[in-house]
């Protein structure tokens, strides 16, 4: 309730400000046509934002960043409808029914389901962060460094070692965002750490640089490699972007449910919205009346995972504003847009500045309705937007990529690192490691080191802290839990069905 | 089930090692004096530096013995590695590099978009042109808004 008080008090009054709301339409604009391009993700636009934002007052930018992540949601589903290539990772699953819906003439009743469901999705899920956020802040503030310590070990292994085929690769992938996160200055100490004795890397590397290093140039060169001769195929939009009452009746209890499944799941740091849409396109396939037409466009298989990603995108929120915690790449670099402006995000933040939190999450209701009026009416415009041509759309991914690389200190070695960061991308996508592990520890590494610090000068050098405190005891035995268990069942399973011969074990 | 050892597998493996045995050569490079009691700015390099050698062996074991599991299907599977394609972006970055400093942004973008468009079978003409657009759209779109970059003649180009 504290927080609906809040939201009314002051949120909607920073939230409809002209200027805020513009940054709020810019946002959304901008994430939508994102979501749209394949190539291109809302952490890459955020990254080449920041640049560009330093200038302008903290609560403005965050609320264009917040639009272009809600945005991309958005604009992701309608990629995968008619192109059959997820525009983000998160429309995978919209992709399989999406495109068989509109290799069936039924595009416009897919597009109209995925962004009616996103919007209901969207708010219902802001409802519950509104609910949620002021609780969880005020349980959050109590926790001491050894706490937040434990919270962000158990961040690291939920991103990298819960999701994924590969426990390991992910693990890998968040050691190496660890070292690059420590290369220069250490704060603390002001000992520079592998800088190589350049000078240049006394500063450290960039998220800005590694985030669109690894997305838009690792991607271009994988596209090079593999793909150079790939054709897409857009598929027609058909008639009008509407809804018959059959298709809202088999539409909204999808809907609910995957908000349901999509907003608990984007609250606990599991790496962001692929394994939400993915469960939503299970249960309502067991769940569906018309199971046979599953695999051939069925609306339900629409419906639901895209309220689940929406809701799950909301979902990620909770831990990124209420703890600092980010669990997606692109909450990863909408953290470092915090940190541009000093400000940490976290339980203290909803004290020392209300009116930038509430301002925030008064945005996000009036991005849902800017998101549901661009994506229905103005669909037409970001279906032309899919028929630019691969070439040119890579060639201007690069161009933007070198401005933002370039713009952060004016100097040529960014280009360098940019460059050196696209080729571990390209290996990473090549050998399918996840990125987004490297994302955050790249990011939170930081914090945690300086986190474990204090819990040890605290403690007086006592390393037993972290298992004597209860909180951070719990917290990691959960984390180290999220490890075991899971392998501990499979191995179980393994040696139960073992003479069968059940080729599925993995 | 018997399968081919993949050399791309067992380098990927080497190098995670590789790199932390060179994290690792680091870290008596950095003063520790200045650090809080024991733990000091060397002890979470260290901590990573032995982290990423451990699962780099475990990897290289894995590439070894059986090969990364659950591999992501994807047109690597199939296609041939383009090394013309890859040589074209490869090479628009770094003549970009190199030459953003003198002919500036708007220049440099546009062989950079041009050997891009290129490798992805752009045609010439329209590569170029697109490419140029961009970049100068760019130059002063983002000069407008704050954001500085190299030009050849400032202002315009």
């Amino acid at each position: 309730m504290e927080g609906l008080i809040e939201l009314f008090n002051s949120g909607f009054a920073v939230a409809l400000t002209p200027a805020n709301l513009m940054w709020a339409l810019i946002g959304c604009t901008l994430g939508t046509a994102v979501g749209v391009l394949p190539g291109v993700g809302p952490a890459v636009t955020v990254a080449l934002l920041l640049p560009v934002t330093q200038n302008v007052d903290p609560t403005g930018s965050l609320i264009m960043f917040a639009g272009v992540f809600y945005g991309a949601q958005f604009g992701g589903s309608t990629t995968s409808i008619l192109l059959n290539t997820p525009g983000e990772s998160g429309s995978i699953v919209s992709a399989l029914e999406g495109n068989k819906m509109a290799k069936a003439g039924r595009a416009g009743q897919a597009l109209a389901t995925a962004a009616i469901g996103s919007f209901i999705a969207g708010t219902i899920a802001t409802v519950a962060l509104t609910l949620v956020a002021p609780f969880v802040a005020d349980v959050a503030i109590k926790l001491g460094p050894a706490d937040n310590f434990a919270l962000m070990v158990f961040t690291f292994v939920a991103v990298s070692a819960v999701l994924g085929a590969s426990p390991l690769r992910g693990l890998v992938s968040l050691f190496v965002g660890l070292a690059i996160g420590m290369t220069g200055i250490e704060e603390q100490s002001g000992q520079t750490r592998f800088t190589l004795g350049i000078l240049q890397l006394a500063d450290g590397i960039d998220i800005v640089v590694v985030v669109l290093g690894l997305f838009a140039v690792g991607e271009t060169l994988y596209m090079a490699a593999y793909e150079s001769t790939l054709v897409s195929q857009v598929e027609r939009v058909g008639s009008s972007v509407r809804m018959t009452v059959r298709d809202w009746a088999r539409s909204w209890k999808p809907w609910l449910r995957g908000t349901l499944i999509g907003f608990p799941l984007g609250t606990i740091p599991a790496g962001g919205t692929e394994l939400p849409t993915f469960l939503s396109y299970s249960v309502e396939r067991k769940l569906s009346r018309h199971p046979e037409e599953f695999g051939q466009g069925a609306i339900e298989g629409v419906a639901g995972p895209e309220a689940a990603n929406n809701a799950a995108a909301t979902g990620v929120l909770v831990p990124l504003l209420t703890l600092g915690l980010p669990t997606s790449a692109t909450a990863a670099i909408i953290l470092a847009g915090f940190q541009q402006f000093n400000i940490q995000p976290g339980p203290l933040l909803f004290d020392t500045d209300p009116a930038l939190i509430w301002g925030l999450i008064a945005s996000l209701y009036i991005g849902n309705v800017m998101l549901l009026v661009l994506n229905l009416p103005l669909i037409g415009i970001w279906v032309r937007m899919l028929h630019i041509p691969r070439p040119y759309l890579y060639a201007g991914i690069l161009i933007f990529s070198t401005m933002g690389a370039y713009a952060l200190r004016q100097s040529w070695f960014d280009l360098l690192l940019l460059g050196l960061v696209g080729c571990l991308g390209f290996v990473m996508r090549r050998y399918s490691f996840p990125v987004v592990p490297l994302v955050v520890g790249l990011i939170v590494g930081p914090i945690a080191e300086k986190q474990f610090r204090r819990a040890l000068s605290i403690s007086e050098g006592d390393l037993s802290v972290f298992v004597t405190h209860p909180v951070s005891a719990t917290i990691l035995a959960l984390a180290a839990a999220l490890v075991i268990v899971p392998r501990l069942l499979r191995w179980w399973n393994k040696s139960r069905t073992d003479g069968k011969d059940t080729p599925h074990a993995a | 089930m018997t399968r081919v050892r993949d050399l791309g597998q067992v380098l990927v493996a080497a190098g995670v090692v590789a790199s932390g045995l060179a994290m690792l050569a680091q870290i008596p490079l950095i003063h520790a004096d200045a650090g809080y009691a024991r733990i000091g700015p060397r002890f979470f390099p260290s901590v990573v530096a032995f982290g990423l050698l451990g699962l780099g062996a475990i990897l290289l074991w894995e590439a070894w013995h059986k090969g990364f599991p659950a591999l992501e299907e994807g047109p690597h599977d199939h296609q041939p590695f383009d090394r013309k394609a890859v040589a074209w972006v490869a090479g628009g970055l770094v003549a970009q590099m190199v030459l953003i400093g003198t002919v500036g942004f708007t220049l440099a973008g546009t062989l950079l978009g041009t050997c891009v468009a290129r490798a992805l079978g752009g045609r010439l003409a329209m590569s170029v042109a697109a490419a140029f657009l961009l970049s100068a759209s760019i130059y002063h779109a983002f000069g407008w808004l704050g954001v500085n970059l190299p030009a050849l003649v400032t202002g315009w180009l």
